[in-house]
């Protein structure tokens, strides 16, 4: 019955009179959850249509409408699947309402549909997500998710109507969002990522459109369980400082859990694939207690479509040991480390573009030097397209002065994408 | 009231699914987070909900297990551990037997710092006096000193042999750490008298007379004598600042016991301990002075040795019970009722 495990690395020594206990908690999905049957999924695929995909001689919008025809060959017969053009106000592309039923034909009709579609209008994509909330509705208990392109800002909608309508989503599916070149702002889709659990990246060119697709309706058909959640038991009188997504990359997930009684809270994980892993960094404060004594700090139970497993246990132990209590956690370290990555590039790349130079220099020389022992190779690369390397080791480091605007997206957008503790 | 295995959450006693997480509380219990309201309350609390895996379910404090403090009893034999004031955990073992002729007291200290070494000490302390006492009512009364020292030499490093072992197997099953596989220190005693076969029945004979123990160890458990004027300590550490230089483990460089050879021809009491008592009184003349102000306190010299040993670790709670305390205790001579006593009638 243990479809996810979960196991907690920590160093649950703490010194007297300390209250702060951290724990990176690992959780895996069985290879072959749910096989034994096809898993009722919807997929929502959101295409910007507005005028601006008309740039570049037609190619944004050619390259969408080969990339959309792609990913719904990709489809699973029997899936529930809509195609929404999103404008100034979203609209059916396929099917006329609702959703269809992915087969032979309807797969035919559906690219049809799409070769059909024009460029034209404004860009309002909180309306997008509300009616791809409308269509993913009609199948409550599905395993449901969007992917959501757009090529510019959310112009034609206030700030708080995105907000809301996130929050309204928020539930109902989860969302892979892409800006496609260098036009749109990652802080919009961000939070529509952020809020409906999915991710956020650049796709820089539009030839490079297809394959994303491909991929991300792939992986979308790969998830087998559809609601899970990381359930936190704490004891009376602490607090959850923090828990947060550290890999695949950094997500916090501390803003709004779901309560389940006094001391224990949901936090909302999605969907999963057989065989999936993820890292996450919970930080409690509990009240302190003697040297010799142990405390549980929490217990971690996943809870799979409302069903709890017990999980893993954090502990508390208080000791007068120093060479216990001063041990670094490898992994807790490690975690820490990617966090400060994260950090150093945003205010590395917020200074630059204030101006300040020397601050954006010590940033993101400190994030080149963090990237570089961690071993995150893919992150140093796209630093390495916004500033010249001298010592990697020490993190010396000049700003480049002619950058491309998506490699600076690039690396902005994918800052915070973390390795994984080597073990072993 | 009942209480959802799942979550935690209570429940009126005829619900059949858990307002908060949904669960079927009619369901075989998940392991783990079941609530045992029939245990004592919480030390820390008095919240009435503990968790299977000993935790408070309303302030998380662990209660105290089975080990934190346990005696052990056998024949003339006493054992005492306890868990002291600093330690959350007792990693010591003592383990003790009675059989026929033969005696035997073990003590182990797991080593703290490697995780597992609690269940190391605790096989290993059982398998070396599984094989100590194997070898009771052998016929040995025709046997010379020299013979009955090699005859004890044999059963000790067979003993510590087994030990070793079985401290090695907790290590293959425990979760591998950078700290080194579980650990402990090892001393025996094994006291013997000489018995034999006259005129074809066998007999237990001369248990209370002079008494030859073999004594082994590795690492920094002691055993004294304390007789009624003199005081020794018959062990010599494998210690070195303060750092353990020998062990048993699987990573133990050199799991063989120093041996040693003693005639307890006079009336005393042998204390077998780890240092979580031998620390507050070193020297043989601090732990006999301990044991005399202790029988004095408890009444008279003919103290029960059970009283004795638990006034030994309250003791060294007292003096600030910085490790895992254990003591094994026997008084010389021995009386042969007392040792039929509280055992099994040896068969014939």
């Amino acid at each position: 019955m243990s479809d996810f495990t979960a196991e907690v690395f920590q160093n649950e020594y703490l010194p007297a009179g300390s209250d702060t206990v951290d724990a990176v908690v690992t959780v895996r999905a069985a290879d072959d959850i749910g096989t034994n049957a096809q898993p009722d999924s919807v997929e929502v695929l959101v295409i910007d249509t507005s005028g601006s995909m008309l740039e570049e001689r037609g190619a944004k919008m050619h390259a969408a409408r080969i990339a959309t025809q792609a990913a719904i060959d990709v489809l699973r017969d029997g899936v529930h699947f809509a195609v929404i053009g999103g404008a100034g106000s979203a609209y059916m592309i396929y099917p006329r309402e609702g959703l269809a039923v992915a087969d032979e034909r309807t797969r035919q009709e559906a690219k049809s549909a799409v070769a059909r579609t024009h460029a034209t209008g404004g860009t309002a994509i909180g309306s997008w997500l509300e009616a791809t909330a409308y269509v993913a509705r009609q199948r409550p208990n599905a395993i449901a998710h969007a992917l959501l392109l757009t090529d510019g800002k959310n112009q034609h909608e206030s700030d708080a109507q995105l907000n809301r309508a996130i929050e309204k989503c928020s539930g109902i599916f989860q969302c892979d969002a892409r800006g496609l070149g260098a036009d749109w702002n990652i802080d919009e889709l961000r939070r529509v990522a952020s809020g409906l659990l999915g991710t956020v990246d650049i796709i820089p060119r539009p030839e490079d459109m297809e394959a994303e697709f491909t991929a991300l309706t792939q992986q979308a058909m790969g998830k087998q369980v559809g609601s899970v959640a990381l359930r936190l038991w704490t004891p009376k009188g602490s607090q959850i400082e923090f828990i947060k997504q550290v890999a695949p990359a950094l997500e916090d997930l501390s803003a709004d859990p779901t309560p389940v009684n006094a001391l224990t809270n949901d936090y909302a994980l999605g969907s999963w694939a057989g065989g999936e892993e993820r890292d996450y960094h919970v930080r409690v404060r509990i009240p302190t207690g003697a040297v010799g004594e142990e405390r549980l700090a929490a217990r971690v139970m996943l809870a799979i479509d409302g069903e709890a497993e017990p999980a893993a246990l954090v502990r508390a132990v208080w000791t007068d040991d120093n060479a216990l209590s001063t041990r670094i956690n490898r992994e807790v370290a490690h975690y820490t480390g990617q966090a400060e990555l994260a950090d150093a590039i945003a205010a590395g790349l917020a200074a630059r573009d204030a101006g300040d130079q020397a601050t954006a220099t010590v940033r993101l020389g400190r994030a080149v030097q963090i990237a570089h022992e961690a071993g995150n190779s893919d992150t140093v690369k796209l630093l390495r397209n916004v500033v010249e390397i001298d010592d990697p080791a020490t993190g010396t480091v000049r700003i480049k002065r002619n950058v491309d605007k998506t490699d600076e997206m690039a690396l902005d957008v994918r800052s915070t994408r973390t390795v994984r503790v080597s073990r072993g | 009231m009942t209480m959802c295995p799942a979550c935690g959450e209570s429940a009126p006693e005829d619900a059949s699914w858990c307002e908060a997480c949904g669960s079927d509380l009619a369901a075989a219990p998940a392991a783990g987070a079941i609530p045992d309201v029939a245990a004592k309350p919480c030390v820390a609390c008095a919240a009435i909900e503990i968790s299977t895996d000993g935790y408070c379910m309303e302030c998380g404090r662990k209660q105290p297990g089975e080990r934190d403090h346990f005696s052990v009893e056998s024949g003339p034999l006493v054992g005492r551990s306890d868990v002291g004031r600093r330690h959350h955990e007792n990693e010591d073992a003592v383990a003790i037997g009675a059989e026929r002729n033969v005696l035997a007291l073990v003590v182990c200290d797991g080593v703290s710092s490697t995780p597992g070494s609690a269940a190391a000490s605790a096989a290993a302390a059982d398998a070396a006096v599984a094989i100590l006492i194997e070898s009771a009512a052998d016929d040995n009364a025709g046997l010379n000193a020299e013979e009955r020292n090699a005859s004890g030499t044999e059963r000790m490093l067979a003993a510590a042999a087994a030990a070793q072992a079985e401290a090695t197997a907790v290590a293959s099953e425990a979760t591998p750490s950078k700290d080194g596989p579980p650990s402990s220190t090892f001393v025996a005693v094994l006291a013997e008298a000489a018995t034999g076969t006259t005129n074809g029945s066998t007999a237990d004979r001369a248990i209370g007379l002079a008494t030859e123990l073999t004594v082994g160890w590795i690492g920094d458990s002691r055993a004294y004598w304390i007789g009624e004027t003199d005081a020794a300590l018959l062990t010599v550490d494998h210690e070195v600042n303060g750092s353990l230089t020998r062990w048993i483990g699987a990573d133990a460089h050199d799991p063989t016991p120093e041996i040693a050879h003693v005639s307890a021809d006079g009336p005393g009491t042998l204390v077998v301990c780890s240092d979580g008592l031998w620390r507050y009184a070193e020297t043989p003349e601090a732990m006999s002075d301990l044991v005399r102000h202790l029988r004095t306190e408890h009444g008279n010299h003919d103290v029960a040795l059970s009283v004795l040993a638990e006034a030994m670790v309250d003791f060294a709670n007292a003096s600030g019970g910085h490790d895992n305390i254990s003591v094994a205790l026997c008084s010389f001579p021995i009386s042969t009722t007392e040792h039929t006593e509280g055992k099994e009638p040896s068969a014939q």
